[in-house]
């Protein structure tokens, strides 16, 4: 049945109905906006470390650093790894993300910066989510055309994939996604691990991987003459890519509520710092896949084949059909919270702005659930563009670094103001675009030369521009440096939090 | 000019931030150590 044996068909139905039951389940919970789009901040550690583990880790990861390894050796690790390095950070950021009482990342533009800054972030937030949504279903639904022996084409994959998240993630929100992203969590790990067994045997163990495969693929530090389309990845480009990785993940629209969905701020810094690592463990996995592949498939023309093609050949009945659950999880558990973030930005930072300012909580749930629809659209869109996983990764890399910068700007510099944000961001902007376009720059060259232009423009450009009016800049620092259980503090002080 | 809005870290940042650090060192010690099993 679609090129499946009827126990794994069995296994993978077993599994969507059960992932939607309890989307459902969570779905009852869901009363106001805080709660759709927020989760009502009620969710503890464990439940934290699987949102942000789940929502970090899709299969176009694996089938993306599997491909890398098949070609670049155990140093296509980096093409996930480029943020261990920066993961210890979240513990110090995470934090910031609970205590600024936001629903969206565009609220602090807002707040800090003004609505012109909120505009343009919502608009390409929303973009954001697209790309990333696109991205992981062109991913998987290649790998899962490629385990089923082409019998399920990409784009039917990636229509039942949609049709299977929208169906829980529409009505439950947030709540829904991280109460399904804890099974789905666990069936990640179980992709991530399951292959390796079978790929290692069927190259006759450890010393049949090393003699088949040259030893220089075992190095960390890749090639330094790489295949056309990989990066020639040296301490350099990872210094760099880590450097990147720390001024960009703060723009990433989906961490506010990742750092912001837990009951206080340690729970937003346990999910975040420890649901990474369990995804960089699940890195090592990947590569070794990939890596083992070079010995069992040669001579591949799609090296992001080499994935999917190891789980159709090499795993027994019925595990195939878990291998495919785990990756249909890994896919939802990311469109889903994305799929609902993105609607939280439009419906907040726009309709709520410019268009309908009071209404019923139900309407703004209501209509956060038809934009949800179109930002999934929008992904579908883009997976039909983009033909390849790595170029969409790395483009998005650039991007939200941009707003990175003006993002640190606003934390840990009161002198920064709207301006100097702006300016950080287009001169970021434009020299990436020389460097990568026009000079036809290396990848750590690009970073080096637009994150240092963009906060030289944003410091320059404040210190030239009058600053910012005091009382916003007080309420502003003043919920930034009260935490979690406080908001007292804030009530006395006159502000107002949307959600504490 | 550069009135930076950076406060001392507490106990739980600072004892956090040391065993996120660990964690990462184990992770790399691990994959260089499976990727040398059987050489």
């Amino acid at each position: 049945m679609f090129g499946l044996h009827i126990w794994d068909f069995a296994t993978l139905a077993l599994y969507l109905i059960g992932i939607i039951f309890a989307g459902l389940w969570a779905a009852r919970k869901v009363k106001t906006v805080g709660d759709y789009f927020m989760g009502g901040r009620s969710f503890g550690k464990a439940f934290m470390i699987m949102h942000a583990f789940g929502t970090g880790t899709h299969t176009d990861q694996a089938v993306t650093v599997a491909g890398a390894s098949y070609k670049l050796g155990l140093g296509g690790i980096w093409y996930q790894w480029l943020y261990l390095f920066a993961t210890p950070f979240y513990w110090v950021i995470a934090p910031i993300f609970r205590r600024l009482r936001y629903i969206t990342t565009a609220d602090y533009f807002e707040e800090r910066f003004g609505r012109s800054l909120e505009f343009t972030y919502t608009l390409w937030g929303l973009l954001y989510f697209s790309l990333q949504i696109g991205t992981m279903l062109l991913g998987t639904g290649k790998t899962a055309s490629a385990i089923t022996g082409g019998a399920v084409s990409e784009w039917t994959a990636i229509w039942i994939m949609t049709v299977l998240f929208l169906s829980y993630g529409l009505m439950g929100g947030l709540p829904a996604a991280i109460v399904t992203d804890f099974i789905q969590g666990i069936f990640i790990i179980v992709l991530s691990f399951l292959l390796v067994p079978f790929v290692l045997n069927a190259v006759g163990g450890f010393a049949g991987l090393h003699a088949k495969v040259p030893a220089e693929m075992f190095s960390l530090i890749a090639p330094a003459d790489p295949p056309p389309g990989y990066d020639r990845i040296t301490e350099y480009f990872i210094l760099m890519v880590v450097i990147n990785a720390l001024v960009g993940i703060v723009a990433q629209p989906h961490h506010m509520e990742v750092g912001g969905a837990g009951k206080t701020e340690l729970e937003g810094r346990v999910g975040w710092t420890f649901g990474n690592m369990i995804k960089r463990l699940c890195t090592v996995a990947w590569a070794l896949t990939g890596v083992a592949c070079i010995a069992l498939y040669p001579d591949l023309d799609d090296p992001e084949h080499a994935f999917g093609m190891a789980s159709r050949d090499l795993l027994p009945i019925g595990l195939l059909g878990i291998m495919l659950a785990s990756m249909i999880a890994a896919v939802m558990s990311t469109c889903d919270s994305f799929m609902v973030d993105g609607a939280a930005l439009f419906v907040g930072n726009f309709y709520k702005r410019y268009f309908k300012p009071e209404a019923s909580d139900t309407h703004y749930v209501n209509v956060g659930r038809i934009v949800a629809l179109f930002v999934v659209a929008g992904g579908l869109l883009v997976a039909d563009q983009f033909k390849s996983v790595v170029q969409i990764v790395r483009f998005s890399w650039s991007f939200v670094a941009f707003f990175g910068i003006a993002f640190w700007g606003g934390i840990v510099w009161r002198r920064c103001n709207s301006a100097g944000a702006w300016a950080g961001i287009l001169v970021s902007g434009i020299l990436w675009y020389l460097s990568s376009s026009v000079w036809g720059w290396e990848l750590p060259d690009q970073y080096l030369l637009y994150i240092i232009g963009g906060f030289a423009a944003m410091i320059v450009v404040s210190l030239l521009t009058p600053e910012m009016d005091t009382d916003r800049l007080d309420r502003f620092y003043t919920i930034l440096h009260t935490p979690v259980g406080q908001e007292h503090k804030l009530r006395e002080a006159g502000i107002k939090v949307v959600l504490e | 000019m550069f009135d930076l809005e950076i406060r001392k870290p507490n106990k739980e940042t600072v004892v956090g931030f040391i065993v996120a650090w660990i964690c990462v060192i184990l992770v790399m010690l691990l994959t260089m150590f499976i990727a040398q099993i059987g050489a």
